[in-house]
């Protein structure tokens, strides 16, 4: 397993930023795609093992995954994950109360990979604005599985390390957590440290 | 798609059946296809090269605006699906229609020669959503229904309580001249008769006892279905129910000259606990059954020990007979009420076809189960299973041998006021009493029996309860109240018969409780232990 890069305070702060830019950014459609208000925010940013991740994420419970291949300054496997049935709750706000729990549980899907699509957008978008380079972005897939079968679907090495992101998302007085993942290999996580520091030079 | 001549691709897009529309980074409309001229309902001949926003307006400000957007600059692909967008293009089911269709749309970027385009690929879902919308109809529907059907199962829970409120005065108000029958038939008896006027009386009697059976049978079915019916549990014995209905059925088994083989397990010779009176009547109701059912032959009564532990013992009856027997197909609903196993034999055999349905509900209500092994022509075993509570073993045989002394030969004395507002009754209860030995002293409402008791002392009192001036509820209070030590038994004699009526009487201070109408041996059980 590759050890985890050691970033600086400043580039975790940036990274922290960019990502926090992002979310913004997703809430702001969000909120105006639904007409009603939705905060998102980024309270936690860490790197984890692909243990940590399924330990983390609770290896027998169900999440509502959807994910985006990206390719470009650095390659990941981006994804957004909540647990199913908060990412039922979510998609029941979103629509409203007239509707039956049969035609939402149909609905779920659909929902949850634009509601997905949405804040990985956003935040490779603001990935790629703040580094001044373009990635190649896959349209979204939606998984529903285990933390278990979602790590092999994505056929990751145990190599591979995650940058792992809590988000919090708040709607009608709910108060949901999910987690945006960026499954990279080692080269990839270098290159992304690499990317950081060189923006940070020339911010400064 | 660096490989692909353009012109190849537009010419795979032109009859897809889904549409294609394709932008250049100027936003620029490039390229669309058959299928989505064939659903718009304007021009389409000069739309190509212009701005897709002055096209389709109606996409500015809403998420397809935003996606095209990061598509082009940041070359970020899209979904964008009808659950929160049903219509975004305006695009119609066919030229004349004003149904526009719904849609998920993709947003695929593609970078060329480091031009971004992005093609835009529209998919028809209305038919899936119009299938989804006809689920939730369905679901909407069903649920209507659902409702409908809790409101009429509450009109039928209160057209049954109407029901049994009937019942319960029907009951009153028949049971108020059937005492006057059945008393004056009984008091008619210990008159000269000569032998045709006997006859007639006799045949007058059984006629009451029947047209009695009929109305016990209708009360107790309605009280049972209503779950109103209550046992009441004692000490028995087996030996005792079964010589005590055959003395019953006498008549009717000599009648036929019917043989009745009665077999019952030794062990079962001591004291169980249940409702004596209702064993009886299933006792009852299934012997006559055998009786009705069989023109020559034998009749069995079997009772038998199954099984026991220290406390409980599960005992199976079986009442068989050597008659018509029963069809196998009719069987299943033999228990149902109003049902006989022919009805063209309703006529032959008479009888109102709710006597196995109360004995089913009462060994249910039991805890036990009940049913028939039968053969055409060859006869039918009835039969039933309950697990009974052991007694305390009194001597069974003394209880047996109290019950067979004549009541009829005792010798009473002393002074009863009887207390009723209806001619016919206070003659019928007078004679009986004074035939038994008692002075008789009458009053016609509870004000005047208040008075009557203020004044004299009486062994005893016979109550009626509903009564014009003063109830009979009230009188009891009123007597009750005034007495000090001396406690004078009032009984009940009364047409109130339904549930809760002997409730009514005991919490007015009442000691008992006899139902009209009644005979000398059902008046005589009622006081006796007040005497």
């Amino acid at each position: 397993m590759g050890s985890p890069p050691v970033l600086s305070e400043l580039e975790a702060d940036l990274l922290n930023e960019i990502f926090n830019l992002g979310v913004g950014n997703a809430a702001a459609s969000l909120s105006q795609m639904v007409k009603q208000e939705i905060k998102l925010s980024v309270p936690e940013l860490s790197f984890l093992s692909i243990k940590e991740l399924n330990r983390e994420l609770g290896d027998n419970q169900l999440l509502s995954c959807v994910s985006q291949a990206i390719t470009g300054a650095f390659s990941a496997q981006s994804m957004v994950i909540f647990p199913d049935k908060d990412s039922l709750e979510i998609v029941g706000k979103l629509l409203g109360e007239n509707i039956s729990e049969e035609s939402l549980a149909e609905l779920q899907d659909e929902a949850m990979s634009e509601i997905g699509n949405i804040v990985l957008n956003a935040c490779i978008g603001s990935l790629s604005e703040s580094f001044s380079s373009a990635f190649n972005v896959d349209l979204p897939e939606y998984v529903r599985s285990t933390p278990t079968d979602l790590i092999e679907k994505k056929k990751l090495d145990g190599e591979s390390l995650i940058l792992f992101i809590r988000i919090e998302l708040t709607l009608s007085e709910s108060k949901i957590t999910g987690y945006l993942a960026f499954l990279m290999g080692v080269e990839s996580l270098s290159k992304l440290h690499n990317i950081l520091k060189e923006t940070l030079n020339k911010l400064i | 798609m660096p490989d692909l001549n353009p012109l190849l691709f537009q010419k795979i897009c032109l009859d897809l059946d889904t549409g294609i529309l394709a932008l250049d980074n100027n936003y620029k409309l490039t390229f669309f296809n058959k299928w989505i001229a064939d659903r718009l309902v304007f021009d389409t001949e000069n739309i190509l090269n212009r701005n897709i926003f002055d096209v389709f307006p109606e996409i500015k400000n809403t998420r397809l605006e935003s996606s095209i957007n990061d598509a082009i600059k940041m070359g970020l692909p899209a979904i964008v699906s009808n659950i929160f967008n049903r219509s975004p293009f305006p695009l119609f089911k066919d030229k004349d229609s004003n149904d526009k269709i719904f849609q998920n749309i993709n947003i695929i970027p593609i970078k060329q020669d480091n031009e971004t385009y992005v093609i835009v690929q529209i998919n028809d879902v209305s038919a899936s959503i119009q299938r989804e919308k006809a689920l939730e109809e369905q679901a909407r529907k069903r649920k209507k229904i659902e409702t409908e059907l809790r409101t009429t199962l509450e009109k039928l829970k209160h057209a049954s309580a109407i029901k049994s409120d009937f019942l319960a005065s029907m009951s009153h108000e028949i049971r108020t001249p059937m005492n006057g029958i059945v008393g004056l038939s009984q008091l008619l008896k210990k008159t000269h008769l000569n032998s045709t006027q006997e006859k007639y009386l006799n045949t007058i009697d059984s006629s009451v006892n029947l047209l009695l059976t009929v109305i016990n049978d209708i009360l107790d079915f309605s009280k049972l279905e209503s779950g109103k019916l209550l046992l009441h549990k004692s000490d028995f014995n087996f030996n005792n129910i079964v010589s005590h209905i055959l003395e019953i059925l006498d008549p009717e088994i000599k009648q036929k000259n019917l043989e009745v083989s009665v077999e019952i397990d030794t062990e079962l010779n001591s004291q169980y606990i249940g409702d004596e009176n209702r064993l009886k009547q299933i006792f009852i109701n299934l012997v006559s059954n055998a009786i009705k059912f069989t023109a020559n032959g034998n009749i069995g009564i079997k009772v038998q020990l199954l099984k026991q532990n220290t406390n409980h013992s599960h005992i199976k009856v079986t009442i068989s007979d050597n008659g018509i027997g029963i069809e196998e197909s009719v069987i299943p609903s033999l228990f149902e009420k109003f049902t006989q196993a022919d009805s063209s034999t309703t006529r032959q055999y008479g009888g109102t076809g709710l006597g196995l349905a109360i004995c089913k509900n009462l060994i249910v209500l039991m805890g036990g189960e009940i049913g028939v092994d039968s053969t055409v022509g060859k006869g039918s075993n009835f039969w039933f299973e309950i697990e009974l509570e052991k007694g305390t073993d009194s001597s069974s045989e003394n209880a047996g041998n109290n019950q067979n002394t004549k009541i009829s030969e005792q010798v009473f004395s002393g002074s009863i006021l009887l207390v009723d507002d209806v001619m016919v009754n206070r003659l019928v209860a007078k004679s009986m009493l004074e035939e038994l030995g008692f002075d008789v002293i009458t009053a016609e409402n509870g004000q005047e029996a208040v008075d009557l008791a203020c004044s004299q002392s009486f062994k005893l009192i016979l109550m009626d309860c509903q009564m014009p001036v003063m109830d009979g509820f009230d009188a009891t209070r009123k007597i009750r109240e005034m007495e000090d030590q001396v406690h004078i038994p009032i009984i009940a004699l009364t047409a109130l018969a339904m549930k809760g009526d002997d409730k009514k009487c005991y919490n007015a201070g009442m000691d008992g409780y006899i139902t009209k109408p009644y005979k000398t041996e059902d008046l005589i059980a009622g006081i006796q232990e007040w005497l």
